[in-house]
């Protein structure tokens, strides 16, 4: 028999490494179903870009200065090319470079995206664990369907009501844009609302999860015993469950920075919030092709690196994962 | 279980029966729109514009004088007609692609189950608005989109119930008498899923309809005049001060839409096929 110990565990170096190494076929991937998507769709990208006046000869010489009269394969890779050299092409609207574009907007959707997580995390990891704690009472049957009311509203219509209430009715907050950066206080008031728009849906799933989570860990032995020694419920909960119950909530906060980005879309158009999404339903309405593969692409990217961050905290919280 | 012994269960559970009442509720007025919507939903009155509840218009009137209530009683037509063709679209494929890879295994298993993890590993609405912005605006478009989304998930739910049906006695046994592959898939592994599709059928409505109406919403699936409810929702930020009855009424029959849905679909859950999440 083997005793503990008597494994070669796989290095935490390697863990990272064969984590990075999944991450590449999915981006690689992306890129490609982009690319594919925009050639093979039916109708010409070309004939969105000119004027619907324009010449045949016009369009000939669109397609030749876009490269696209060139065979498929060889686009394919003058496609990766360029990218793997930064570039990313011109946007077809406005003829800035669609990098610019990007970096320009990144900044004002990353401060909305995780002002957003912070505040779905404040709110839905403490309900999780009181619901846990106090399970089948009034508080947690309360919380149980505004969670689930929380999961089915519209976020779209959630921003509406709350522009009505507390910048229309109550006059407490602005209506829309960005008013300053965040360590400001008109730039902090003006960040509130688009990003409770957008937290409000997490902090249902946080909650949910972290109820379940803490629900299995509050039942094992070495919380009896904790509770056994004499340690303060609130110690033993808030401390020894917690930092267990929480391994599957980081997850779902991974997942959820997803749907974030998903819904920065909404809350960004509905606040005028100047971020990547509405960047995105700009490049959609207009049909900027290339503008469109870069917002893609970006996103593809964070959704990736964020995984990829939240597979190496596992390592932190829980060491066990390595040798999974 | 009996098909009337499933209805007595089903109904015991009161919160699934007020649901499937909203369903049958809403789908009559989807269907009965014509007669029972007391206004034509596109004609415009500039006289009778911003009007709240009067006896003439129950739910008032928007910015172009038109009756909110009827918009709101065709827009069903629209918004359930979305939910209901993107979760076919998704279901068809997605049980396609999950009962083959699931059958034949090895290879093709393989490169199915890859391309799935692809598509799961981008969030839904990214990937609905990647799909949009491929295939440009439009309410078709939008149903396209919010069915591709479906496909990895019904494709994973069937192929693991295939997998388990595969083995069974009465699939070998069809197997060794010679049936040919699609007699047994059509025969004898397709109708052991269907309570599985029937309960993420019904699920997948309202994350269709949530979605569709969030794009459209955004401008990018159904377009003014079309009296689709994100749509209304859409045209009604416009006037949110000076009528905000218009989102109100509209944003609560989204949500009632939406909760009916998950309401049947979490009670067909927990009857059928309590081992899904």
């Amino acid at each position: 028999m083997l005793l503990p110990g008597c494994f070669e565990e796989p290095s935490m170096t390697s863990y990272i490494i064969r984590k990075v190494l999944i991450a590449i076929p999915v981006l690689i991937a992306v890129v490609t179903l982009v690319f594919l998507g925009i050639r093979l769709t039916p109708g010409d990208p070309v004939r969105h870009m000119l004027p619907p006046d324009a010449s045949e000869a016009d369009v000939t010489q669109m397609r030749k200065h876009l490269g696209l009269d060139q065979p498929l394969l060889q686009q394919y890779f003058l496609y990766w090319k360029r990218m793997l050299h930064g570039d990313l092409g011109n946007s077809l609207r406005t003829r800035r470079p669609v990098w610019g574009e990007l970096a320009s907007r990144i900044p004002y959707t990353a401060e909305l995206a995780l002002v957003a997580i912070i505040l779905s995390a404040l709110m839905g990891v403490p309900i999780g664990v009181y619901s846990a704690i106090r399970q089948n009472t009034l508080f947690d049957g309360v919380m149980r369907v505004a969670a689930f009311i929380g999961v089915s509203f519209p976020s779209f219509w959630l921003g509406m009501m709350f522009i009505l209430l507390f910048a229309l009715k109550l006059g407490w907050l602005p209506a829309s844009g960005r008013a300053g950066p965040i360590w400001t206080l008109v730039g902090f008031r003006s960040i509130l609302l688009p990003a409770l728009t957008l937290a409000i849906g997490s902090a249902g799933s946080i909650s949910r999860m972290t109820r379940s989570s803490m629900l299995e860990v509050i039942r094992q032995d070495y919380i009896t015993v904790a509770k056994a020694k004499g340690l303060r419920e609130s110690r033993v909960y808030w401390k020894h469950s917690l930092k267990n119950g929480l391994i599957p909530v980081i997850t779902l906060l991974g997942i959820q920075f997803g749907f974030l980005l998903g819904g920065a879309v909404i809350s960004e158009t509905i606040f005028a919030w100047p971020g990547l999404g509405q960047l995105a339903v700009k490049a959609i309405m207009f049909r900027d092709y290339a503008l469109i593969q870069g917002v893609v692409f970006f996103f593809a990217i964070s959704i990736v690196l964020v995984n990829l961050l939240i597979d190496l905290t596992y390592v932190f919280i829980d060491p066990r994962v390595t040798t999974s | 279980m009996t098909s009337r012994h499933f209805i007595r269960k089903f109904l015991q559970n009161p919160l699934a029966a007020i649901g499937l009442v909203l369903i049958i509720g809403l789908m009559a007025m989807a269907l009965l729109a014509p007669w029972i919507a007391p206004f034509d939903p596109y004609t415009q009155s500039l006289r009778s514009r911003l009007q709240p509840t009067t006896s003439a218009h129950l739910l008032g009137t928007d910015y172009y004088g038109r009756d909110v209530l009827s918009r709101l009683i065709y827009g069903a037509r629209y918004s359930l007609s979305v939910g209901l063709i993107s979760v076919l679209i998704g279901s068809v494929i997605g049980t396609t692609f999950g009962v083959l890879a699931g059958y034949f295994g090895s290879l093709v298993d393989r490169v199915l189950v890859a391309m799935l993890d692809i598509l799961m590993a981008f969030p839904g609405m990214l990937l609905a608005l990647t799909i949009v912005g491929l295939l440009g605006p439009g309410l078709f478009n939008v149903m396209i989109a919010v069915g591709v989304w479906s496909v990895p998930i019904f494709a994973r739910v069937i192929r693991s119930n295939t997998l388990v049906a595969r083995d069974f006695q009465f699939v070998e046994s069809a197997r060794a008498i010679g049936c040919t592959h699609a007699r047994i898939i059509f025969k004898h592994i397709l109708p052991e899923s269907l309570s599985s599709l029937l309960v993420l059928g019904t699920l997948r409505m309202s994350t269709a309809i949530l979605t569709a109406a969030g794009l459209s919403f955004l401008g990018l699936g159904a377009q003014p005049p079309m009296p689709e409810w994100g749509a209304i929702l859409s045209e009604s930020r416009v006037v949110l001060r000076q009528a905000p009855w218009i989102s109100v009424y509209t944003g609560c029959l989204i949500t009632l839409t939406v909760v009916s849905f998950n309401l049947v679909g979490d009670a067909l859950r927990d009857l059928l096929d309590p081992r899904m999440t």
